[in-house]
C-alpha cells in the first residue's frame, strides 16, 4: 500500500507541475480568469493525466518546477535525492517496525479476547495457604486508624484463621497505636505490627523487607489503596496463586478519587487496560505491560537488593530480567531507595518511556544473537528488546517524517506522521495504538472513560519529553557513556528524578 | 545419570487429549458465521465507497466552489486534477490555489514572539498539555526560522499543501472499512452498529474535508508560509487520525445489546 | 451577506467541524471523574439462591402455612408478579389450564412439587418437600428443602439448590449453578456447568467401586540430566510407569505420568498433562493445555486446566474430608467418577456416554 501511495504521489506531482504551469502561466496575471468560467472549464473537462506521459518530458518539466518552486541550484538535486532516499529508507524501516508492533498488539488483544475465561474463578475448595496482609502506612493518621478499624468488620471470604495482618505504623503516632491494639485484640495472635521509624524506612518498598521477615504466610498481600475494601476479593485473588507457575497476582485496581485531574484519569485508563493483559499467564506480557510488569520488576529489585547475585528466574524469563536488570530494574531500585511515599503521588510510575533506559538496553542486543542462549529465551529477550527500543523507533519515524516534509516528499511525511499519531495513545508513554487501549479497557469493564482516549496523545508526548529531560540531565551529570555492569551509574538519574 | 537424548519408554493407557481442532471445533463453527458477516460488511462498505467516489468528488468540488464564492475570494481557485491509472479507477484530487507572499522579517518576528508567548503561557496549563504545547512552540519557532531560509518562505505552495491533505483523507476514507474491521469489529458484536460507526466516521471525513482545506488555505495565506509545517504536523494527517480515533473511541463505548 | 459575515460563518463552521468528533470526549471530561464503584463481583448464583430463600421466608411463610390447611392460593405480589402457593396435597398440573406450555408465576409448595413434562417455568420454584421436574421441562431455578430430581432432557437455566440430594436423569442439562447439601448424581449424557456438593457422582458407579490398587511402588525416578550435571531445560517430562515421585513437577512442555505412579507434589505443565491409569497424585495439577486423566486415578488437590479435562472412569477428585476443585473450560467426565467439593466447567461439562465407544 505504501508503495502504491508513493507511486500515485509521484504521478500526481508530475502532473501537478504539468497542469498548473499550463493553466496559470497562460493567463495574464493582471486579468485573472473569472472563477465561474474556470470552474466550468474544470467541470467540463478536468485535466486528465496518465502515467503514460512521454518520459522525455517528465524530468525536464518536474526539474523545472522544482527549481522554480524551491529555487535550488541544479547541482543540489543529487545531494537532495540521496538525502531523500536515505530518509525514505529510514521512514520505511521505522514504519515497518511500527506496523509490526501494531500487528503484535492486535494479536495480543485477540489472544486475550479468545483465551479470556468466561468468568473469573474463585475456587470454593482448595488447600488455602496462610496469607499475610500488609497494610502500608498511607495518608493521615486519622485515615490510617480508620482503615485499621474497618478491617474488624471486614468480611473475608477466606478461612479466617489463615489470615495474618502486618500493619505498618509509626510508633511515635499516638492515634494509630490504639487502632493497632484494637486490631490485635480483634484477631489475637494473628497481628504482627511493624513499627517503622520516621524517614526513609516508611516507604512501602523499604517496609517490604521487614514485612517479608515479619509475616508468616506463604503469600503476601499488599493493600495498595486506602479505598474501602471490596466484599469478596481475597479468595479470588489467592486462587491464581495456587497455580505453581504463578508468582504474583495483580488484583483489579480500585480507582482512587482523582478529582477530575486529567492526567490521573488517563493513567487510570491505561492501568485498567494493562491490568487485563497482565492477567495473562505468560511472563512476557507480564513484563511488557504497565503496573503488573513494574510490580514484577519491583519484586525482583527487592530480591536483588537482598541477594544481588542470585538468578531468580528460570531460562526464558532470565534474559528478559537480565535485559531489564541494567535498565528498568535499576531505575526502580533508585525509586525504591529514594522515593518517599508522599512526594510522588504517582509512585508506581511507568518507566516505559525512559529513553536513557532504552539506550542502555540497546547494548543487550548482542545477546539475542548468542547461539548458546535457548531460542525461546532469545525470542522473549527480542520482544523485550523491541519493546524497549519502541520509543526510539517512534521518535525516529516522526523525525524522518518531518525531514521528508522539508526535503520535498509531503505524502511520505504525512504517512509517517499519521503512523506516529496512530501509535500514540498510551498515556503511559509506550507507543501503542488506540484499539488495543480501547479493547483492553472495554474488556476490563470500563466504558465512558475510553472516550478520553484522544487526549492520551498529550499524556504520551508529556512522558516522551519527560524521558528526554531525564536523559539530558543524566548526560549532563555524567558526560561519559555509562558503562554496562555498573548499577550505581544507572541509579544516578533516578536519584535525580526522585529529588 | 540418563543421557538427555535418551527416550524414556512410557506406557500410558489414558486417552490422549483431543486435538486442538477437536477442542475448538464448536468455537470455529460458532464464529464462522460472524466472521463471514464481518467480511461481507467490510467488502460491501469498501465497494460502496469506491462506487460513491464520483459523487463524493462532485460534492467536494461543488461545496468548495460554493465556499469560495461565498467568501468572495477573488484570487482563490479550485484546482481539480484527474489521475487515471491503468490499475486503479479514475481518481481526482481537489485543491485550493491561493497566492502566497514571501514572508518578511516582521512576520518572522511575529511568529517567533507568538511561539514564545505560547511557550510561556503553557506554564499555566495542567500536566498533560503543558509539555506538548511547549514542544509545539519550540517546533514552530525552529520551522519558522528554517522556512525563512527557503526562497518563497515555504516548502510548498498552498495548492500542494491542500492537495496532500486531500489525498491523505481520500486514502484514509478508502481504507476505513478495513481499519474498522480490524479495530472496531473486535469489540462490537452488533452488525448495525459496526456499519453505523464506519458510516459516521466516513461521513465526517467527507463533510469536513472542504472546510478543512479552505481553513488551511486561509490560515496559511494569513499567517504566511511560515505556519505551513506546523499546520501540516498538527492539523494535517495527524488531525485526521485524531478525529477518527475520537469517533472510534465513542463508538467503542456504546453499550452492548445484552448489557 | 457581507464578506465579513461570510468569514465569521466560515469560522463558526470550522470550529464546529473541529469540535464535532470531540463532543463525546468533552462531555465525558465535563462530567468529571465517575465515583469509584466499589468492585463487587456479579451477584453469584449462590447469593441469588440465598436471596430467594430469604424472600420466601419473609413474604411467603404465612401463605405457605395457609395453603397447607386451605388449599392453593393464587395472587400477585406488590410488583405485580403472579404466584401460586400449593398445599400439601395439591398438584401443579391441576392448577394450570389444559395444554399450558408456559408458566409465568412463581410456584411455592408446602409439600412435594411436580413439574409436568414439556412445561416452561419462567420463575423460581420452591418446595418444602421434593421437587420432580418431568422430562423435557425447562425451569429457571429451583430451591427445595428435600431432594430435587431433574427428568430426562429437562433443563435448568439459572440455579438449583437442595438441602439433600440432586438427581439428574439422562440427557438433563444444568446450566449455571447446582448445589446440594449431600450429593449430586448425574446420569450419562447430562451437561452441567458449576456443581457444588460434598459428593458428586458421574454416571453409574462400577460394581466394584475401586479396582485393587497395584502394590506400593518404590522405584526411584531420576529426571533426565545433561552431561554437565545440570538439570535439563524441562520442556517435556515423562515419568515411567510404577514410580514414586516426591517433588513438584513443573515443565514448560508436556508432562506424562505413567500408569500406577504415585506423585507426592504438584504438577504444572504449560502444555498438556497426560496421566495414566491408577495414578495417585497427592497435590494439585495445573495445565494451560488439556489434561487427560486415566481410569482409576485419585487426585487430592485441585485439578485446573485452561483448556479441557478428560477424566477416565472410576477416578476420584478430593475426598469427603478434604474437598477439592475440578475446573476447566471443557470437562469430559467418564461414568463412574466421583468428585468431592466443586466441579466447574466454564464453557461445557458433560458426562460421557461410553457404551458405544467401548
Amino acid at each position: 500500500m505504501l508503495l502504491a501511495s508513493s507511486q500515485s504521489f509521484a504521478a500526481s506531482r508530475a502532473e501537478a507541475g504539468l497542469s498548473l504551469d499550463a493553466q496559470l502561466h497562460a493567463t495574464d496575471p493582471d486579468a485573472p480568469l473569472p472563477l465561474v468560467q474556470f470552474d466550468l472549464i474544470e467541470d467540463d473537462a478536468p485535466l486528465r493525466i496518465s502515467p503514460a506521459i512521454p518520459p522525455a518530458e517528465l524530468p525536464t518539466l518536474s526539474g523545472d518546477t522544482n527549481t522554480s518552486a524551491t529555487g535550488r541550484p541544479s547541482s543540489a538535486p543529487t545531494l537532495r535525492d540521496h538525502l531523500e532516499s536515505l530518509l525514505r529508507a529510514l521512514w520505511l524501516l521505522t514504519a515497518l517496525l511500527l506496523g509490526l508492533h501494531m500487528l503484535r498488539e492486535w494479536v495480543r488483544v485477540m489472544r486475550v479476547r479468545v483465551r479470556r475465561p468466561a468468568r473469573s474463578i474463585a475456587m470454593e475448595h482448595a488447600p488455602w495457604p496462610t496469607v499475610s496482609i500488609l497494610i502500608p502506612a498511607r495518608g493521615s493518621p486519622g485515615a490510617q486508624s480508620r482503615q485499621l478499624d474497618e478491617l474488624h468488620s471486614c468480611f473475608f471470604d477466606y478461612p479466617v484463621e489463615r489470615i495474618h495482618f502486618v500493619p505498618m505504623f509509626d510508633p511515635a503516632d499516638a492515634e494509630i497505636i490504639p487502632a493497632v491494639a484494637r486490631l490485635t485484640q480483634a484477631f489475637p495472635g494473628r497481628v504482627h505490627p511493624l513499627p517503622m521509624m520516621d524517614g526513609r524506612n516508611t516507604t512501602l518498598a523499604a517496609a517490604l523487607h521487614a514485612a517479608v521477615a515479619t509475616s508468616i504466610g506463604s503469600a503476601l498481600i499488599v493493600l495498595d489503596q486506602d479505598a474501602p475494601l471490596p466484599q469478596a476479593w481475597l479468595r479470588q485473588s489467592v486462587t491464581p496463586l495456587l497455580d505453581p507457575a504463578t508468582g504474583a497476582v495483580l488484583s483489579r485496581a480500585i480507582p482512587a478519587q482523582t478529582e477530575s485531574a486529567l492526567s490521573a484519569r488517563l493513567n487510570l485508563l491505561g492501568d485498567q487496560a494493562d491490568t487485563l493483559i497482565a492477567a495473562q499467564s505468560d511472563a512476557l506480557s507480564l513484563l511488557l505491560c504497565g503496573k503488573a510488569r513494574i510490580r514484577a520488576l519491583r519484586r525482583q529489585a527487592v530480591k536483588s537488593l537482598e541477594t544481588p547475585d542470585l538468578q531468580h528466574a528460570p531460562d526464558g524469563a532470565g534474559i528478559v530480567l537480565g535485559l531489564t536488570r541494567m535498565g528498568w530494574q535499576s531505575q526502580l531500585l533508585g525509586e525504591i531507595v529514594q522515593c518517599t511515599a508522599d512526594d510522588a503521588p504517582d509512585l508506581i510510575r511507568s518507566p516505559r518511556l525512559r529513553i536513557s533506559i532504552a539506550l542502555r538496553s540497546m547494548r543487550m542486543a548482542s545477546l539475542l544473537l548468542n547461539p548458546r542462549i535457548p531460542l525461546g529465551a532469545r525470542l522473549q529477550g527480542g520482544a523485550a528488546f523491541f519493546s524497549a527500543a519502541l520509543p526510539l523507533i517512534w521518535l525516529a519515524s516522526l523525525l524522518s517524517g518531518i525531514a521528508l516534509y522539508f526535503v520535498g516528499a509531503p505524502l511520505s511525511a504525512g504517512l509517517a506522521m499519521a503512523l506516529c499519531a496512530a501509535t500514540s495513545f498510551d498515556p503511559h508513554g509506550q507507543p501503542s495504538p488506540a484499539f488495543s487501549m480501547a479493547a483492553a479497557a472495554r474488556m476490563a469493564g470500563i466504558r465512558t472513560e475510553i472516550r478520553l482516549l484522544p487526549l492520551s496523545c498529550f499524556s504520551f508526548i508529556d512522558r516522551l519529553i519527560d524521558g528526554l529531560h531525564i536523559l539530558l540531565r543524566a548526560r549532563r551529570e555524567h558526560p561519559g557513556p555509562p558503562t554496562a555492569g555498573h548499577p550505581s551509574i544507572a541509579l544516578q538519574p533516578d536519584r535525580e528524578a526522585a529529588t | 545419570m540418563i543421557d538427555p537424548d535418551a527416550t524414556i519408554m512410557v506406557s500410558v493407557t489414558a486417552a490422549p487429549p483431543r486435538s486442538f481442532y477437536q477442542r475448538h471445533r464448536h468455537l470455529l463453527r460458532g464464529r464462522m458465521a460472524q466472521f463471514a458477516m464481518a467480511l461481507l460488511i467490510t467488502s460491501g462498505l469498501t465497494l460502496l465507497l469506491w462506487q460513491l467516489l464520483p459523487l463524493i468528488y462532485r460534492f467536494w468540488n461543488h461545496s468548495l466552489s460554493q465556499l469560495l464564492s461565498g467568501l468572495a475570494l477573488d484570487d482563490a481557485q479550485r484546482v481539480t486534477l484527474s489521475i487515471s491509472t491503468p490499475a486503479w479507477r479514475h481518481l481526482e484530487s481537489v485543491a485550493i490555489s491561493l497566492p502566497l507572499a514571501a514572508p518578511s522579517l516582521a512576520t518572522l518576528a511575529a511568529h517567533l514572539s507568538g511561539a514564545t508567548l505560547v511557550y510561556l503561557l503553557a506554564a499555566h496549563l495542567n500536566a498533560p498539555f503543558r509539555a506538548p504545547l511547549r514542544l509545539l512552540a519550540v517546533f514552530h519557532g525552529f520551522t519558522a526560522l528554517a522556512s525563512l531560509a527557503l526562497p518563497n518562505g515555504a516548502a510548498y505552495s498552498i495548492e500542494e499543501h491542500t492537495r496532500v491533505l486531500n489525498l491523505f483523507t481520500q486514502g484514509l476514507l478508502l481504507l476505513l472499512p478495513v481499519v474498522m474491521a480490524f479495530t472496531h469489529y473486535i469489540v462490537e458484536r452488533s452488525n448495525e452498529r459496526r456499519i453505523l460507526a464506519t458510516v459516521l466516521i466516513a461521513s465526517y471525513l467527507i463533510a469536513a474535508l472542504p472546510i478543512k482545506l479552505l481553513a488551511h488555505a486561509l490560515l496559511i495565506q494569513a499567517a504566511s508560509g511560515l505556519a505551513m509545517p506546523t499546520l501540516f504536523l498538527v492539523c494535517g494527517p495527524a488531525f485526521d487520525i485524531l478525529a477518527v480515533t475520537a469517533i472510534y473511541a465513542w463508538a467503542v463505548t456504546w453499550r452492548h445489546g445484552t448489557q | 451577506m457581507t464578506p465579513t459575515q461570510a468569514l465569521l460563518v466560515f469560522i463558526a463552521l470550522s470550529i464546529l467541524c473541529l469540535a464535532l468528533p470531540l463532543l463525546p470526549l468533552l462531555r465525558t471530561l465535563s462530567r468529571g471523574t465517575p465515583r469509584p464503584t466499589p468492585f463487587e463481583r456479579q451477584p453469584e448464583p449462590a447469593a441469588r439462591a440465598e436471596e430467594f430463600r430469604h424472600m420466601v421466608r419473609e413474604q411467603f411463610a404465612h401463605l405457605l402455612h395457609l395453603a397447607r390447611d386451605s388449599g392453593p392460593i393464587r395472587g400477585a405480589n406488590e410488583n405485580g408478579r403472579p404466584f401460586i402457593v400449593l398445599g400439601v396435597s395439591n398438584h401443579l398440573a391441576e392448577q394450570l389450564p389444559p395444554r399450558t406450555r408456559r408458566l409465568r408465576s412463581l410456584v411455592l409448595a408446602a409439600g412435594h412439587l411436580d413439574i409436568p413434562g414439556e412445561l416452561i417455568c419462567d420463575r423460581e420454584l420452591f418446595a418444602e418437600g421434593r421437587i420432580n421436574v418431568a422430562h423435557n421441562a425447562l425451569i429457571k431455578s429451583a430451591l427445595s428443602q428435600r431432594d430435587i430430581a431433574i427428568g430426562r432432557r429437562a433443563r435448568v437455566t439459572r440455579w438449583v439448590r437442595t438441602e439433600r440430594r440432586l438427581d439428574v436423569a439422562e440427557g438433563g442439562q444444568l446450566k449455571g449453578w447446582a448445589s446440594a447439601a449431600q450429593e449430586i448424581a448425574l446420569a450419562r449424557r447430562t451437561q452441567f456447568e458449576q456443581l457444588l456438593a460434598p459428593r458428586i457422582v458421574f454416571g453409574r458407579l462400577p460394581e466394584d467401586a475401586r479396582r485393587p490398587r497395584q502394590p506400593d511402588t518404590v522405584a526411584r525416578f531420576d529426571p533426565p540430566q545433561r552431561s554437565n550435571g545440570q538439570p535439563g531445560n524441562g520442556r517435556n517430562l515423562s515419568v515411567p510407569a510404577g514410580h514414586t515421585v516426591k517433588a513438584d513437577l513443573l515443565v514448560s512442555g508436556k508432562l506424562i505420568i505413567g500408569d500406577g505412579c504415585r506423585i507426592i507434589g504438584d504438577l504444572r505443565a504449560d502444555k498438556s498433562i497426560i496421566i495414566g491409569q491408577d495414578v495417585v497424585i497427592e497435590g494439585a495439577a495445573y495445565a494451560d493445555g488439556p489434561i487427560s486423566i486415566g481410569a482409576g486415578c485419585k487426585m487430592n488437590g485441585p485439578v485446573f486446566s485452561r483448556s479441557e479435562i478428560q477424566l477416565g472412569s472410576g477416578s476420584e477428585i478430593g475426598s469427603m474430608n478434604h474437598p477439592s476443585t475440578l475446573a476447566a473450560d471443557t470437562l469430559l467426565i467418564s461414568e463412574g467418577c466421583i468428585a468431592h467439593g466443586s466441579v466447574w466447567a466454564m464453557r461445557r461439562g458433560e458426562v460421557l456416554d461410553e457404551r458405544n465407544a467401548s
